[in-house]
C-alpha cells in the first residue's frame, strides 16, 4: 500500500476520531473535567445504533439525530446528578476521577451483561460500498464517518458563535467569573456543556459503529485516542481536540508504512507524551492554568 | 505512634490467625489477593500523600511480572533473586518516568502516567511475549517460590504486608510523612521552607514502584501463573490501586488497607457467587461503590469515620495570648555568632518581563544586618514581584541577586531558605492538615536543623509570639491573627539573615497591627534583616528605618521614612496626578513647558 | 435608596476583608469608593454583585438580595464591570458586547443599546471584528464598561477603571463617563484609586480603610477634609 493510501485512510478515520474527541475537549474545556467514562458512553451509543438497525432497520445514519438528542439529555442528567456534585473543588479533583472511572465500569459491564461479550458488527448492504480515486481506495462507510465529522463540526462552529447558549459556553470556558458578570448562570451552563459533549461523542460512535465491531469494552482503546487528541490539539480547545484527532489518526495510519500495525498506538502514546512533556498546552490550549 | 503500631500488630495476628484456620482454597486466596493488593496501595499512597496521583503503576506491576519471569527462565536464578531485581528495574523505570513529569503540575502528571503501561504493553506485545508462563519447578517451593499449599502464599503476602506496612506506618507518623503532606498542601510553601520537593517525590514514587514490582511477582505465582501482558500492565492495575486507595482514603495510613479490606473480598465474592449467571455483576457493584463513595465520601471512608470519631482541632475560646521569649533569647544567644557582614543581600539592576510586559526594572540597592526596610507602592507595582525574585520563586530577565557576596540569581527557593533567606506570604498560607507546632516543625527542619533542634526552636518561638497554648490546633481553628503569628513563627524558626514580610499586617485591626510588631520584636534580633512589603504605609513609619517606593516597577525614591513620604512622586503615584496637584505637593506641566 | 447596605462582612479564609460597613445609595447617584488598597473596595463591590458570600443585609430595590446567586443579581440589573477588565480575549469586541446583553432584558433592546456603545466609545465601532485581546489597556477598559452598559443596568458597579492605564488614557476613559451621565440615569458606584478623578465623577463618597468606612459626605466636603490624605499615606 502506498504512503498516499494510509494517508488518506488515516484522514477519513481521523476525522471520526476527531467527532469522538470533540466531546471530551469541550468538556475539559469548558469545566475542566476529565470524563473517563467518555469512551463508554461512546459504546453505548454505538449499541444504540446498533439497535436502531437490528430492531426497526433504521440505519445509523438516519438514527443519529435521535440518538444525539437521547445522549445530550442523558449527559445533562449525568451532570446534574453524579458528575456536578463532585467536580469544581480542587480537594476533589480524585473524587472526579474516581466517579467517572466508576461510571465507566458500571457502563462497560452493564452491557456486558445486557449483550454478551462478543462484538458485533452491523451489515448495512446499503452503506458498503467504496471506490478508488487514482488508486487510493476510499472505503464508503469511513468516507461518511468523516463527511458526518465535518458536518457536526460546521454545525458545532456554528452553535459557538451564533447562538445565545454557545456564547454562554465559549464565556464560560474562557473566565468563569467573567460569565458570571454577564449573568450566565454556570450550573446550567455547564450542565448542557456536559450534555452536548457525551451528544458529540455519540454522534462518533454512530459513525464508527458502521465498521467498527460493537461490544462492551470497546470504548477502552478509544479512551486512550481521545486523551491523546485533546491533549495534542490543546486542553481547552475544541477546535484543537477536532485538529488533534485528525492529526492522530494520520499518525497511526502512516506509522503502519513502517512498523507493525499492533504498534500503532505506540505512536499515539509517545506523541500524548511528549506533547505533555515539551508542550503541555498542546497546539491550541491556553497557557497552563493552576488546575 | 505507639498506639498505631500494636494496632498495625493486632491486625497482623488476626490476619495470621485467619490464614491458619481457613481451610477453603478460594477464600484463602481472596486473603492473599486482599493482602497483596493492600501492600501496594500502601506503597502506591506514598506519592499520592505528597499529592502525586499515578494512573501508571501498572507499568510496575508489569516490569515486576515480566521481568521476574526473564530472570528466572533466561539466567536461572533464585525467584527471590529475580524479585530483587525486578524491583530495582521498577525503580530505576520510577526515575526515568518520574523526572520529566513531575514538573508537570498535579493532573498533567496523572495523565502523563497513563501512557506508561500502555507503551510498555504494546511494546512487550509487539516484542513477541504476549504472554509468558512461570516456569513450574515444585522441586524447590522455597527457592521458586511455587507452593503446593495455597496457606504458604498467604504467609508470603502477609510477610510482605508486614514489613511494607511497618515502613510506611513508620513513615506516616514521622517528619517525613508530613513533608509529603506539606508537599500536597502546599508545594511552593514547601520549597519556601527548604524542602526539596523533586528528591522527595521521586523517593516516594521510586519506593512505590519497587514495592509494586514485588507485588506484580507474588501475584504471579499466586494467582496468575500465567502472565499475561494485558493484564499485568493493563489499566486495570492502575485503577484497583487508585480505587482501593480511594475508596479507603488517599493520604492516610489506614486508608489502602481499609480500601483494600473492603473492595477485594466483596468484588472476589461476588465473582464467586453471581460471576456465571450475571457475568460482569462484580464490576457493576465495584464500579457503583466507586461512585457512591465518590458522591458521599470524597475524602475516603476512613478519614470520614475516624475525624468523626476524634475532633481534630476542635475549636476553643481563643487563650490569651502570653509571650515569652526567655527561651528564644537563650537559643539567640548560643547562636555562634554569624559572620559580621554588613552586607547581606544585594540586589543589582533586577529586571523581570512577563510575555511583553515588563513589570520590574533596574531595581538596585542593599540590605544590611539589622536593616528595618520597607518597601512601598500602590498595586502593580512589582513589590511582590520583587519578593518572588528574592526568594527564589521567579528568575530575573537580567540583573543579579547576591548573598553575603555570593551570587544567587538562579538558585532555586529550597537552597535559599537554606543560606538564610526566608519570607512570609500575603495570604496566610499554612500546611492545613498539619498542628500549628507541626507547620512550624516542617520549616526548621527543612533550613537544615537537626531534629532535636528543630524541636527546640519550634517551641521557643511558638512561646515568643504567644501562640504555646494554641500549637496543638489546625490552621482553620486559628483566629486570621493566630495565622499572621504562625506565618511569622515559621518564617522566623531557623533564626534567619535575612527575614522579608509580605504584608502581614492585611485583615488586621489597629491594636491587632501593634501586638504584631510587638511579636516581630520579640522574635527578630538586632542583627537580622527585616523588609516588609505594606500597603499601608503609615504601619511602616514607625516600624522601618528605611523606605523603598516603587511605582509601575521601578524605584521612585528610598530613604528615611519622613523623606520618602513627602516625596512629591511618590505622592503622586498614590493618589494621582490631579490630587497631587491639587494639593500643590507638585506642579502640574504647564501647557508652555512642553516641547 | 436603591441600595443599602448593613453590616456587612466578608472574609477569605478567616482573614477578614470587610469588619461591619453599612453604605446607602439613593438612584441615579454616582457615588465613589475611595481608599487605600487592601482596604476592601474590591471585596465590596463583589459582595454587592454576589461574586463572593458575605454576611449582613444587602437590599436591592428595597428587595433583600443577600442570598441570590451572582447570575439572578445580574438579573435585576446590578453589573459589576471588573477590576482587570476581564474581556473574552479570544472573542471579539463584537461578540463581548453581544455578551453583555446576555441579561434577558437587554436582549430585545440590543441594538438601542449597542448605539449608545458607539457613541460614547467611538473607537470600538471601528474595530468590532477584532479580538479582544489585541486591544490595548485603555480600549479594553471601554469595551469592559460598554459590556456592561449594554446590560441596560440600574446599578453600575465600576472597579478601578483606571488602573494600570497612563494618565491621559485614563482621562478618556473618566471624559467618556461623564458623557455617560449626560446620557443616561443610571445608578454607578466607582472605585478608584485616583481619588480626585473619582470625586470629578460623583456626588458623594466613602474613604473605605481596613474594611471599614472611615470618612464619608459629599465630595465637595471631602476635598476640603485634610485627613483625607493621611488615610492613604499618613503624615
Amino acid at each position: 500500500m502506498t504512503v498516499v493510501q494510509f494517508i488518506v485512510t488515516g484522514l477519513l478515520v481521523g476525522g471520526v476520531y476527531a467527532l469522538i474527541s470533540s466531546g471530551l475537549g469541550l468538556i475539559f474545556g469548558v469545566m475542566r473535567i476529565v470524563n473517563f467514562a467518555q469512551g463508554d458512553f461512546m459504546m453505548l451509543a454505538m449499541f444504540a445504533s446498533y439497535l436502531f438497525w437490528v430492531g426497526p432497520r433504521i440505519n445509523p445514519l438516519l438514527s443519529v439525530p435521535i440518538v444525539f438528542g437521547v445522549f445530550v439529555l442523558l449527559g445533562i442528567i449525568v451532570y446534574r446528578y453524579l458528575v456536578g456534585p463532585v467536580a469544581g473543588h480542587r480537594e476533589n479533583h480524585d473524587a472526579q476521577v474516581i466517579l467517572t472511572l466508576g461510571v465507566g465500569l458500571v457502563l462497560q459491564n452493564v452491557m456486558l451483561l445486557a449483550f454478551g461479550s462478543t462484538p458485533r458488527l452491523m451489515s448495512i448492504p446499503a452503506l458498503e460500498f467504496g471506490f478508488n480515486v487514482g488508486g487510493v481506495y476510499i472505503d464508503g462507510p469511513r468516507l461518511i464517518g468523516f463527511i458526518a465529522a465535518a458536518v457536526t463540526a460546521t454545525v458545532l462552529f456554528w452553535f459557538l458563535r451564533h447562538t445565545i447558549l454557545g456564547r454562554a459556553i465559549r464565556a464560560a470556558s474562557e473566565n468563569w467569573e467573567a460569565a458570571t458578570y454577564m449573568g450566565i448562570n454556570l450550573r446550567k451552563t455547564y450542565a448542557v456543556s456536559f450534555g452536548i459533549g457525551i451528544g458529540l461523542t455519540a454522534i462518533g460512535g454512530a459513525a464508527l459503529s458502521m465498521y467498527q465491531p460493537v461490544g462492551p469494552f470497546v470504548g477502552l482503546n478509544f479512551t486512550v485516542i481521545m486523551f491523546a487528541a485533546v491533549v495534542l490539539g490543546g486542553l481547552g480547545s475544541v477546535s484543537g481536540a477536532f485538529v488533534g484527532g485528525v492529526i492522530i489518526g494520520i499518525v497511526q495510519s502512516v506509522s503502519q508504512v513502517w512498523s507493525p500495525s499492533t504498534l500503532a498506538n505506540v505512536y499515539v502514546f509517545a506523541i500524548f507524551l511528549i506533547v505533555l512533556l515539551v508542550r503541555p498546552q498542546g497546539l491550541f490550549g491556553r497557557k497552563q492554568r493552576a488546575i | 505512634m505507639r498506639r498505631s503500631f500494636l494496632i498495625f500488630t493486632a491486625l497482623l495476628a488476626l490476619i495470621a490467625l485467619l490464614g491458619a484456620l481457613i481451610t477453603d482454597q478460594f477464600a484463602l486466596q481472596i486473603l492473599t489477593l486482599t493482602l497483596i493488593w493492600a501492600t501496594a496501595g500502601l506503597a502506591w499512597n506514598v506519592p499520592a500523600t505528597a499529592g502525586q496521583i499515578s494512573l501508571g503503576h501498572a507499568a510496575f506491576t508489569g516490569i515486576g511480572a515480566y521481568g521476574f519471569v526473564f530472570c528466572v527462565v533466561q539466567f536461572g536464578w533464585s525467584a527471590w533473586v529475580g524479585m530483587a531485581v525486578s524491583m530495582a528495574a521498577a525503580a530505576v523505570l520510577a526515575l526515568v518516568i518520574g523526572l520529566p513529569t513531575f514538573r508537570l503540575q498535579g493532573f498533567y502528571f496523572t495523565l502523563a502516567t497513563m501512557a506508561f503501561p500502555l507503551i510498555l504493553m504494546v511494546l512487550v506485545i509487539a516484542g513477541g511475549h504476549p504472554e509468558v508462563t512461570v516456569p513450574f519447578n515444585p522441586g524447590e517451593p522455597i527457592a521458586s517460590m511455587q507452593f503446593r499449599d495455597p496457606r504458604s502464599y498467604v504467609w508470603l503476602a502477609l510477610g510482605a504486608f508486614a514489613v511494607v506496612g511497618a515502613l510506611c506506618l513508620a513513615v506516616a507518623e514521622s517528619k517525613i510523612g508530613r513533608t509529603l503532606i506539606a508537599i500536597r498542601d502546599n508545594e511552593i510553601l514547601a520549597r519556601s521552607v527548604g524542602v526539596r520537593t523533586l528528591v522527595w517525590k521521586l523517593g516516594a514514587f521510586c519506593f512505590s514502584a519497587a514495592v509494586s514490582a514485588a507485588v506484580g511477582v507474588i501475584w504471579v505465582n499466586a494467582i496468575l501463573l500465567v502472565v499475561a501482558a494485558e493484564e499485568v500492565f493493563g489499566f486495570a492495575v492502575s485503577i484497583l490501586l487508585i480505587s482501593v486507595t480511594f475508596v479507603g482514603g488517599i493520604g492516610r495510613f489506614w486508608g489502602p488497607i481499609v480500601g483494600a479490606g473492603l473492595l477485594i473480598p466483596l468484588s472476589q465474592f461476588l465473582t464467586v457467587q453471581v460471576g456465571d449467571r450475571v457475568p460482569g455483576a462484580e464490576s457493576i457493584v465495584y464500579g457503583l461503590a466507586l461512585v457512591a463513595v465518590a458522591l458521599v465520601m470524597p475524602r475516603g471512608v476512613f478519614p470520614t469515620i475516624a475525624d468523626r470519631l476524634t475532633r481534630r482541632g476542635a475549636d476553643g475560646p481563643p487563650d490569651e495570648h502570653r509571650t515569652d521569649n526567655a527561651e528564644w533569647r537563650a537559643l539567640a544567644r548560643e547562636a555562634k555568632a554569624t559572620s559580621s557582614d554588613d552586607v547581606l543581600l544585594e540586589v543589582i539592576g533586577v529586571e523581570k518581563r512577563y510575555g511583553g510586559l515588563t513589570v520590574l526594572r533596574d531595581a538596585t540597592f542593599t540590605v544590611g544586618a539589622g536593616a528595618r526596610l520597607g518597601l512601598i507602592g500602590p498595586n502593580g507595582a512589582g513589590k511582590t514581584t520583587l519578593f518572588n525574585l528574592m526568594t527564589g520563586h521567579a528568575t530575573p530577565n537580567g540583573g543579579s541577586i547576591r548573598f553575603r557576596g555570593e551570587d544567587i540569581t538562579k538558585l532555586p527557593a529550597p537552597a535559599r531558605t537554606q543560606l538564610g533567606l526566608s519570607r512570609t506570604f500575603q495570604v496566610p498560607q499554612g500546611f492545613r492538615s498539619m498542628t500549628a507546632r507541626q507547620n512550624v516543625e516542617i520549616a526548621a527542619l527543612g533550613s537544615g536543623l537537626g531534629p532535636a533542634e528543630a524541636d527546640r526552636h519550634t517551641r521557643a518561638i511558638l512561646c515568643a509570639v504567644g501562640l504555646g497554648g494554641r500549637a496543638d490546633r489546625l490552621p482553620s481553628a486559628l483566629t486570621a491573627f493566630e495565622l499572621k503569628l504562625l506565618e511569622l513563627a515559621r518564617a522566623a524558626v531557623s533564626r534567619p539573615a535575612v527575614l522579608l514580610l509580605d504584608e502581614p499586617l492585611a485583615g488586621l485591626n489597629e491594636a491587632e497591627r501593634g501586638d504584631f510588631f510587638a511579636a516581630l520584636d520579640l522574635v527578630v534580633d538586632e542583627e537580622i534583616a527585616v523588609v516588609v512589603i505594606e500597603h499601608s504605609v503609615k504601619a511602616l513609619l514607625s516600624y522601618s528605618s528605611e523606605l523603598l517606593a516603587l511605582d509601575g516597577g521601578q524605584i521612585i525614591a528610598s530613604g528615611s521614612p519622613r523623606e520618602v513620604v513627602r516625596d512629591p512622586r511618590v505622592i503622586k503615584a498614590y493618589l494621582g496626578n490631579k490630587f497631587a496637584a491639587r494639593y500643590s505637593l507638585v506642579s502640574e506641566p504647564q501647557k508652555a513647558d512642553q516641547p | 435608596m436603591i441600595l443599602d447596605i448593613k453590616d456587612l462582612a466578608v472574609e477569605y479564609n478567616s482573614v477578614p476583608a470587610i469588619d461591619g460597613l453599612s453604605i446607602a445609595v439613593a438612584e441615579g447617584e454616582h457615588v465613589a469608593l475611595v481608599g487605600p488598597n487592601g482596604a476592601g473596595k474590591t471585596s465590596l463591590l463583589k459582595a454587592i454583585s454576589g461574586t463572593v458570600r458575605s454576611t449582613g443585609a444587602i437590599t436591592f430595590d428595597g428587595e433583600p438580595i443577600q442570598d441570590l446567586p451572582a447570575h439572578e443579581r445580574t438579573q435585576l440589573g446590578i453589573i459589576h464591570v471588573p477590576e482587570g477588565r476581564q474581556v473574552f480575549g479570544s472573542m471579539t469586541i463584537g461578540e463581548n458586547l453581544r455578551l453583555g446583553a446576555y441579561r434577558t432584558q437587554a436582549r430585545p433592546r440590543f441594538q438601542e443599546r449597542l448605539d449608545l456603545t458607539f457613541e460614547l466609545f467611538p473607537v470600538l465601532a471601528d474595530m468590532v471584528a477584532r479580538p479582544a485581546a489585541t486591544l490595548s489597556g485603555g480600549q479594553q477598559q471601554m469595551l469592559a464598561i460598554a459590556r456592561g452598559l449594554m446590560s441596560c443596568p440600574r446599578l453600575l458597579l465600576l472597579d478601578e477603571p483606571s488602573m494600570g492605564l497612563s494618565p491621559v488614557v485614563a482621562e478618556e476613559v473618566f471624559n467618556s463617563l461623564e458623557r455617560l451621565r449626560e446620557i443616561e440615569t443610571t445608578t454607578v458606584i466607582l472605585v478608584e484609586q485616583r481619588a480626585l478623578e473619582a470625586f470629578e465623577q460623583c456626588d458623594r463618597a466613602y474613604v473605605v480603610e481596613s474594611g471599614r468606612i472611615s470618612l464619608e459626605g459629599a465630595t465637595a466636603d471631602l476635598l476640603a477634609d485634610p485627613t483625607l490624605a493621611s488615610a492613604y499615606i499618613g503624615s
